[in-house]
């Protein structure tokens, strides 16, 4: 049985790590290669700042919302485990902010301490009015990255720097089965107009006394068109652009004086930061993720294809839930070709 | 009396906060820091600096609780200024955990710090050794960042720092009007305070910047509180002690009860041990006295005794320092005006 991801940013390598642990001991001939024309540290992923945080709303879909918790859970559990810091893992608190009050999130219960700001709180955020406190995530892709292609090499698994132009291309090699986590670029291995460029830009800044998130909203603007400040390991994330249709990775000088001077208002002494890198990179979004199974025909060729692509802002959110459901997908494959039952859950 | 001469002796976070109150509320004053230890060597440099009360059992709570806030308002202006970095104020969240339900729930100042709550089960569940728990944020002072940035303070108002051990306060009658004995746990030798002794704390300074929450045991005991560049890990709490040299089995045993809150600080990198002596005391020595000797007197103003509580209320203390600075300057007005007759 051989299997090819394509696609090596969180969603790519999660899932191709989530498939491996379930099915290796059932199926000791699976084999598995991963292809992809970028690695950490270019590839989306690894521009992300990398908190574990969803949009506001989840418009329904009860199904991402619960992806997103079975992410959040799954790291958690990671926690306290060696493995954490070598993962780029770790708790951090911080603050939501509005102009107006706001329904709670479909989130509210999943981070830790949810609860609303107090008034003395809402002073520090001169023209938010409202807001939210909670203690959420951090999982930094240039750690994590590097973390699941370590696990993935100690597997067997073996990876290929390609560009990968059809699905054909790897069928043709004898895959049996294609995982299609090609992120923003999925339309060029198959059209899919619900597919759009969210381009964002951030400034990368050392400003390490700051220890808490803070995501404003304008629900005009619309998601991650506000400034937001998200502290990691070593840097701190400046951004609050997203721009829909906008395939240019360059980076704008407007975006730039955009981010800076919104941050700065946020927090003055952001004015004092060194910057250190300005990043700009596509999110993958689509009105909700692509996740299913589709079975690849091209002359006498066939391959049964996941798609797992399709995460806009919240891939490192909702990866490993996602990766869980793409496995169970592949299992049902090996169902139908009878080759193995899926596992069994643990007791 | 044109320009009344002060002399603050000490210069940890209670000297220098004291002689910038002290500037601040006398603008004819002549102002003096002497100290034989400026930052980065006072006791205050080995301090996280977390603004979390101590509680002194000599001193009314409303009096402790008046000077916590005044000096959570002023740190908050600061830290929400552009300043901030520099000052090397920053907000900070996190929990403090208990492993049997404190008798007291509600501190004093759950109030003043921002968004007091007891923690909720799921949050205790990274705490399996601890039955009870309160999240909250507070403000956290980073030294020596602090304490340079009120030396730069104080010589923008014209005060001036001089190095100089000062072995007895009388040494200092004939070149000032009034001392202020900032001294810390000094105070013990030099005004000879039987009632001021060391609580000995060893701490560690490490490298960890993923931390980003502060964890505290109610005991006082264990406490992880991330700094601007460094975690502190703490701690000892060892009455009458003297020792400044770092004790290696106090390291394994902060460095073990750490872990065992915060799993990843076995990654932490570049451990640095300090050790401080906290002056601690039933409570503040916060009064005036008057030296005499041969007719001549100095009047005196106290401000130590802080214990594990200076930053916490050093800004209430100093302000209040000022003002026993300011009755003595009317009293030598007044006697100056008397001799005059």
């Amino acid at each position: 049985m051989r299997v090819a991801v394509i696609g090596a940013g969180v969603i790519g390598l999660s899932t191709a790590l989530c498939i491996h642990e379930q099915y290796h001991s059932l199926l000791p001939s699976l084999e598995m290669e991963v292809y992809a024309d970028r690695y950490t540290p270019h590839t989306t992923s690894d521009g992300a700042a990398g908190l574990w945080q969803p949009y506001l709303s989840d418009h329904g879909n009860l199904q991402e919302t619960l992806w997103n918790k079975e992410t959040f859970d799954y790291l958690l559990g990671h926690l306290g485990s060696p493995a954490a810091k070598e993962m780029g893992l770790f708790l951090i608190s911080g603050y939501n902010l509005f102009t107006q009050p706001v329904p709670d999130p479909s989130w509210k219960n999943i981070v830790l301490g949810f609860r609303n700001l107090t008034p003395k709180e809402l002073e520090l955020f001169p023209g938010y009015s409202y807001g939210w406190f909670n203690t959420a995530l951090m999982l930094e892709c240039r750690s994590y990255l590097p973390w699941l292609t370590n696990r993935l090499m100690q597997r067997g698994v073996k990876f290929f720097h390609k560009k990968v132009e059809s699905f054909q291309e790897v069928s043709g090699d004898g895959m049996d089965v294609v995982i299609n986590c090609t992120g923003v670029r999925a339309g060029e291995l198959q059209p899919d107009p619900e597919l759009q460029p969210g381009r964002g830009q951030v400034i990368k800044v050392l400003a390490p006394w700051v220890k808490h998130f803070i995501i404003t909203h304008d629900i005009e603007s619309g998601i991650y068109n506000s400034p937001y400040v998200i502290p990691g390991s070593e840097f701190t994330v400046l951004g609050g652009i997203y721009q829909h249709g906008n395939w240019n990775e360059e980076n704008s000088a407007q975006d730039h004086k955009t981010i800076w001077e919104n941050c700065c208002r946020l927090l003055p002494a952001l004015q004092k930061a060194k910057i250190v890198q300005e990043w700009s990179g596509l999110r993958p979004a689509r009105p909700w993720v692509r996740l299913e199974r589709e079975t690849v025909r091209h002359g006498h060729f066939q391959a049964e294809v996941i798609h797992n692509y399709g995460h806009g802002g919240f891939g490192i959110t909702i990866h490993w839930g996602c990766a869980m459901a793409a496995a169970r997908l592949f299992g049902s494959i090996l169902q139908e070709k009878k080759l193995a039952s899926p596992p069994q859950p643990r007791l | 009396m044109a320009a009344p001469k002060v002399a603050v002796v000490g210069a940890g976070v209670i000297g220098l906060s004291t002689a910038l109150c002290i500037a601040e509320t006398c603008p004819s004053c002549s102002v003096m820091v002497l100290s034989d230890q400026f930052s980065p060597n006072t006791t205050s440099d080995v301090a996280a600096g977390m603004l979390i009360p101590h509680t002194y059992p000599g001193t009314p709570i409303h009096v402790q609780k008046q000077w916590f806030k005044e000096t959570f308002t002023y740190l908050f202006a600061i830290s929400n200024s552009a300043e901030a970095s520099e000052a090397g104020i920053h907000l900070v969240s996190g929990w403090q955990v208990f492993k049997n339900t404190p008798k007291e729930e509600l501190p004093f100042w759950s109030d003043v710090v921002l968004g007091f709550r007891p923690m909720s089960e799921a949050e205790l569940q990274k705490f399996p050794q601890h039955r009870f728990g309160q999240a909250f944020t507070t403000l956290k002072c980073d030294c020596p960042p602090y304490l340079l940035w009120l030396e730069k303070r104080l010589k923008a108002t014209g005060v001036q720092m001089y190095t100089r051990k000062v072995a007895d306060l009388w040494e200092l009658h004939s070149e000032y009007n009034i001392v202020v004995n900032c001294t810390g746990i000094g105070a013990h030798q030099l005004v000879g305070d039987e009632k001021l002794f060391p609580v000995r704390g060893q701490v560690l300074k490490v490298h960890a910047p993923w931390v980003k929450n502060f964890i505290r045991d109610g005991d006082g005991l264990t406490y992880i509180y991330p700094g601007i560049h460094r975690v502190t890990l703490g701690g000892t709490r060892e009455k009458e002690s003297w020792s400044l040299s770092p004790d290696p089995g106090a390291t394994k045993g902060i460095f073990d009860r750490c872990c065992s809150l915060e799993p990843s600080l076995r990654g932490a990198q570049d451990i640095k041990v300090k050790v401080g002596l906290r002056p601690s005391r039933q409570c503040v020595r916060l009064q005036r006295e008057v030296l005499s000797q041969g007719g001549v007197k100095l009047p005196v103003v106290h401000n130590y005794g802080h214990g594990a509580g200076g930053f916490s209320v050093h800004r209430g203390t100093a302000k209040e320092a000022a003002r026993l600075v300011g009755e003595c300057i009317a009293a030598l007005q007044g006697s100056s005006s008397r001799a005059k007759l």
